[in-house]
């Protein structure tokens, strides 16, 4: 379809438009905060234990990061293959969450939720979740929970750990010991 | 009209929308050129740090979006950016700079990396404007690339800013920036000479740059800060590596050290106390270094300072820089300068740098304990985490409004280390980023100190027991104490029982080669069911192994000193029947926690006799692998001795040095004959007390060659009383190590008593009586008759003089500096210069003195207060005298006073713009009867003032 001449925008005015569109697009771009810079302050959040589980949105940033920047899980996890990078005391999770980093080479090991010794009567109420996967369990100091979840390809595997009371529906904040493949923390 | 607007708005609308591709162009290019510069300038930032990063390879679109983002909320924040608030608490130090001036920084920094050549300029602080010299400092990216470049200042010789001469404004580019303030504050708090970091605001060229540190380099108003007398300083830094070792070669010549400060300033040469501690570090076998380290380096210092490295796992002191020691010439002893630590992180592990003095002391017998001892007290006191947590929440309080406010305020590792450059890019700083900084730094200081602690508190000890068996004289049976990791015990008490009414005696095996033999003495015994203190081999500690860096490197080194298994064997020698029971205490070193060990039950088995490992008489060569000897394998220091000495005459023609573990007790009528430069000193306490009529003299035993002198040295002189002494004819002590300036010298001591005193023919001594950090000086009745210079020194002392008598000095009668005195009832006659001079802020209140024949009766400088009340000052040409001389102290000098009579002077009152006189009642008159009469009848001992001249002439009281 032939366009009538006096419908046809000029030239300059196509240039005007598309450059607006343009910079207005840069400007966007580089006013949207960038991945590592929430990445930074999740970082020191998480480690500090100062903040609440991370929304659906920042768990796929963080992932998504770790796939971007393959020294990022390094960074993280200070040269280990994998471990807790958030607040935890020798394992011990005492404010109902906990992420952890796995890289490759660990990925088939599985991921335990333990009952701390002192606490025998407690059941752990526990839900697990990376960006593809999602499961919900128990732990029990004779039965701990075990999962191991299916591997990000050549990425490092972001796992998030949350646990409660059985009877609490996940509102109340429990002891929980984390252990990872390799039984270190 | 309508319709008319209507019809302009459409024409105007139609000509935009058929608008050619020139008219386009020129209307786009702002809009295009704006952005082309935002992204040329994010684009230039990310490479230019790149490169001087050494990083290849092209521009990483993640760190160009950070650019792009920091570069744009950069300028954002610049339109919001409060301003400096008005009452600021920051110092603001204001430099002006030539354009050429600084055109020749900005070209050096771009040709060399770090700038080292000086140019010239100005700065004001205060309302005073000095000339200055100015460099950049620095080469890392982060100092070259911001706009904040730290500096480095030096005014003009003679010429003091805060009494500083040379300081560097340092832009610390850690995000939470307060890391060195608080562990400096705290270091100096615990007694470490450590300068003094403070936040200040800096302008260049009428512009504000923000908030920078004030970082003063060490020298010697450091140490007068430090309530230290001015001594040799040296500052170690070299770039050579040693090719054999391939670590950094500082430790092992003078090459890579500097004198920053000078005792001497006619010998800047002389640096004796440097190659003696490098020469011990090198070549001194164990023993050697054992005994250089316990006389000539102050070990609590050093244990300390290494105490803080471990707590806030700082590595900055290392094989190629960052050493500073001082020499302190009265104690003779060398000191740790606390300078640049970092730090704030957990790394697993004590130290993480072993340089080679440490690794020398650590494999000298008890250094690691003491040094354990002082982590944990700083750990659970002034280092413990709420302790820092308090002091940086107020550090911060003090500069957060001037940080809001500094225009470039900026920080590297704001972001992961997803590349090297991520990592130290730095990036614009918010109170939000600041905050979290903080508390992530506080967090990683809460590990690392949980990890120390449970790593301290380990109790780490074991005992292994063999059976008892029959031999010629009884039983005999061995036991086997063994300390792990960080664990070191002193023995409290054995017992032992059994089952019928024998004794007992413990001997350890002192060559650990499980056999009693006749040397291995008892040291401690008793019946069964009785218990015993031991008299020696107390102390159990691990001994140090070299072993492997984790993280080697020539900076860092290539080994550290770690603790292992030690095992110290004990023979329980019985009589009677074998033992059954007992027990063993002991008291933990680290913990002064107790500990009891049951000496009963079944026998255990006993580790296998451990192969000898080198004697305290081998050199270590400091490499992997080498162990230290075992603790007992050193001479045990000797027991405490009592000496007495006297009465009637003492031939000492060489002098005599008494050790610390040494009490001297002195009778009275003694006359100790000091042959000719001949000395006393006393490391141990002394109990000399002498009567009038049986005073303790102490005089030549060559007539007409003087003797030396005598001295108080060091801490274990504390409590000493010296009571009736008569000094006479000597000169100056004399000692190795230390300098000694007066014929008597009270050095580094506490609670000391001399009263009754006279000195008498003193010859080329600087001064009659010198003491330097003496807390709880009691000097009373001293009468020093003629002094070459000066009568009695005092620096840094603390403490009451009364009834002194200083007749005919060649300079000062009463010489003071940094100290803390209540002088009363004294004469101080014949002055050539000063009746008192008070310097270094002193602070002294005179009560009852007389003061005449000098040029001034009393004067004040240095930021010094004296108080003078109901004395006379007589035949002087100023009376009181407050100087501001500012040089390396601030603040004010003050004399005030009432009833104070200031006859026969040309100046009563002399002060400078500086300084402030305010005296109640100044007499300018000879004082008539009924003035002063405590002081006319008790000092002078006189019934009238008409008797003064006499009194005078005849030399003082009667």
């Amino acid at each position: 379809m032939k366009v009538p001449y006096a419908m046809r925008p000029g030239a300059g005015f196509v240039l005007l438009v598309t450059s607006a569109l343009a910079c207005l697009g840069f400007f966007a771009w580089g006013l949207a905060r960038p991945d590592l810079d929430v990445v930074a302050q999740l970082q020191l959040e998480l480690r500090l234990g100062r903040r609440d589980p991370l929304s659906g949105d920042e768990l796929r940033l963080l992932q998504r990061a770790l796939c971007r920047h393959p020294k990022l899980a390094e960074d993280l996890l200070e040269g280990d293959g994998e471990g807790l990078i958030s607040a935890h005391r020798r394992g011990l999770v005492e404010h109902g969450w906990a992420y952890l980093i796995r890289t490759p080479e660990r990925s088939q090991e599985p991921v335990q939720v333990q009952v701390p010794a002192g606490l025998k009567k407690q059941h752990l109420k526990v839900r697990a979740r990376t960006v593809q996967a999602e499961i919900e369990g128990q732990a029990s100091v004779e039965a701990p929970f075990i999962w191991a979840p299916p591997s990000q390809g050549r990425c490092p595997t972001l796992i998030e750990l949350r646990t409660a009371k059985k009877s609490d529906d996940g509102k109340k904040k429990t002891p929980a010991l984390i252990r990872l493949g390799g039984g270190a923390p | 009209m309508f319709e008319n607007d209507f019809e302009i708005s459409s024409r105007v609308g139609r000509r935009i929308y058929k608008l050619g591709l020139l008219p386009g162009l020129i209307l786009a290019a702002p809009l295009l050129v704006g952005t082309l510069w935002f992204a040329w300038s994010a684009w230039a930032s990310v490479d230019r740090y790149r490169r001087a990063m050494g990083e290849k390879g092209g521009v990483d679109l993640s760190l160009y979006q950070i650019a792009l983002y920091d570069e744009l909320h950069r300028d954002l924040k610049w339109l919001t950016l409060p301003a400096r608030p008005d009452h600021g608490g920051l110092p603001t130090i204001a430099l002006s700079l030539s354009r050429d001036n600084l055109d020749r920084l900005d070209q050096q920094l771009a040709q060399d990396g770090e700038s080292n050549e000086y140019v010239k300029g100005l700065l004001e602080k205060d309302g005073r404007v000095h000339e200055v010299n100015v460099r950049y400092r620095g080469e890392q990216a982060w100092q070259t690339l911001g706009a904040q470049k730290s500096l480095k200042i030096q005014l003009k010789r003679g010429d003091l800013l805060d009494g500083i001469r040379t300081f560097n404004l340092l832009n610390d580019p850690t995000p939470f920036g307060l890391e060195d303030q608080l562990i400096l504050d705290l270091a100096r708090e615990q007694g470490l000479l450590a300068p003094e970091l403070q936040p200040v605001w800096v302008r260049l060229n009428n512009h504000d740059l923000g908030v920078f540190r004030f970082v003063p380099q060490p020298d010697e108003t450091l140490i007068r800060r430090g309530q230290r007398i001015p001594g040799n300083m040296y500052s170690g830094d070299t770039e050579e590596t040693d090719p054999a070792t391939k670590v950094g070669a500082l430790f092992q010549s003078d090459r890579g050290w500097q004198k920053v400060a000078d005792k001497d300033q006619e010998h800047p040469e002389d640096r004796r106390e440097l190659l003696r501690f490098l020469a011990a570090i090198n070549g001194a076998s164990h023993l050697e270094f054992a005994r250089y380290a316990e006389t000539e380096l102050d070990l609590p210092r050093w244990a300390l300072f290494d105490a803080l490295d471990v707590i806030f796992a700082g590595s900055e002191h290392d094989y190629y820089s960052n050493q500073k020691i001082y020499a302190d010439p009265y104690r003779g002893k060398l000191e740790p300068v606390a300078f640049s630590f970092r730090g704030f992180q957990h790394e697993a592990g004590f130290n993480l740098v072993d340089h080679p003095l440490l690794l020398r002391l650590k494999m000298t017998p008890d250094y690691l304990a003491r040094r354990d001892r002082a982590i944990y007290q700083l750990l659970t006191q002034g280092a413990s985490v709420p302790a820092i947590r308090a002091r940086a929440v107020a550090a911060m309080e003090a500069m957060a409004d001037e940080l809001a406010a500094d225009p470039y305020w900026d920080a590297y590792k704001l972001l992961p280390r997803a590349t090297k450059v991520h990592r130290f890019f730095l990036r614009p700083m918010t109170m939000d980023r600041w905050r979290l900084a903080a508390e992530a730094e506080l967090e990683g200081l809460a590990s690392r100190s949980r990890f120390l602690l449970d790593t301290l508190e380990d109790p780490g000890l074991s005992l292994g027991r063999g059976t008892f068996l029959p031999d010629a004289q009884g039983h005999l049976g061995r036991y086997e104490l063994e300390i792990r990791g960080h664990a070191a015990y002193q023995i409290e008490r054995w017992q032992v029982s059994g089952p019928c009414a024998g004794n007992y005696s413990v001997h350890p095996d002192l060559d650990q080669d499980g056999i009693l033999d006749p040397t291995e003495v008892a040291v401690a015994h008793g019946s069964f069911g009785e218990s015993d203190r031991p008299t020696g081999r107390r102390t159990l500690t691990a001994r140090a192994r070299l072993l492997p860096h984790p993280d080697p490197s020539p900076k860092r080194g290539r080994t550290l000193a770690e603790p292992v298994p030690t095992r110290y064997n004990f023979f329980i020698k019985a009589q009677g029947c074998a033992p059954t029971g007992g027990n063993l205490v002991l008291s933990s070193l680290i913990t002064s926690a107790s500990v009891r060990l049951e000496l009963g039950g079944p026998a255990r088995p006993l580790s296998p006799i451990a192969t000898a490992t080198a004697g305290p008489q081998a050199v270590p060569r400091l490499r992997l692998g080498e162990e230290a000897p075992h603790p007992w394998s050193y001479p045990e220091p000797p027991p405490p001795r009592a000496i007495t000495l006297g009465p009637g005459p003492v031939e000492l023609p060489e002098g005599r040095e008494f050790l610390a573990s040494e009490s001297v007790q002195i009778k009275a009528g003694t006359e100790l004959r000091l042959g000719p430069g001949a000395s006393l000193i006393f490391h141990g306490p002394v109990e000399a007390i002498g009567t009038s009529v049986a005073p303790i003299r102490v005089v030549r035993r060559v007539a007409e060659t003087p003797f030396g002198g005598l001295a108080l040295q060091g801490p274990n002189t504390a409590g000493s009383r010296l009571v009736a002494w008569v000094v006479e004819g000597g000169s100056r002590a004399q000692a190795a190590a230390v300098d000694y300036t007066g014929v008597v010298n009270l050095h580094d001591s506490a609670d000391l008593l001399l009263e009754d005193w006279v000195i008498r023919n003193t010859s080329s001594a600087e001064d009659v009586l010198h003491a330097n950090g003496v807390r709880g000086l009691e000097l009373h009745e001293l009468r020093i008759e003629g002094a070459p210079t000066d009568g009695i020194d005092l620096e840094f002392v603390q403490g009451n003089l009364r009834g002194l008598w200083v007749h005919a000095a060649g300079d000062d009668c009463l010489d003071l500096m940094g100290a803390e005195l209540r002088l009363q009832d004294s004469l101080l006659t014949g002055c050539t210069s000063n009746g008192i001079s008070a310097g270094e802020e002193t602070r002294l209140t005179a009560h009852g003195l007389l003061v005449a024949d000098a040029k001034a009766g009393v004067l004040a400088k240095n930021a010094s207060e004296v108080t003078v009340l109901r004395s006379l000052i007589f035949r002087v040409e100023q009376g009181l005298r407050a100087r501001r001389k500012a040089i390396r102290y601030g603040g004010r000098s003050r004399i005030g006073g009432s009833e104070v009579f200031i006859a026969e002077a040309k100046l009563a009152l002399d002060s400078d713009k500086g300084s402030q006189i305010s005296v109640d009642r100044v007499q300018t008159e000879r004082p008539v009867d009924g003035d002063l009469p405590h002081l006319l009848e008790q000092v002078l001992r006189r019934g009238s003032w008409t008797e003064l001249d006499a009194a005078l002439a005849e030399g003082g009281p009667r």
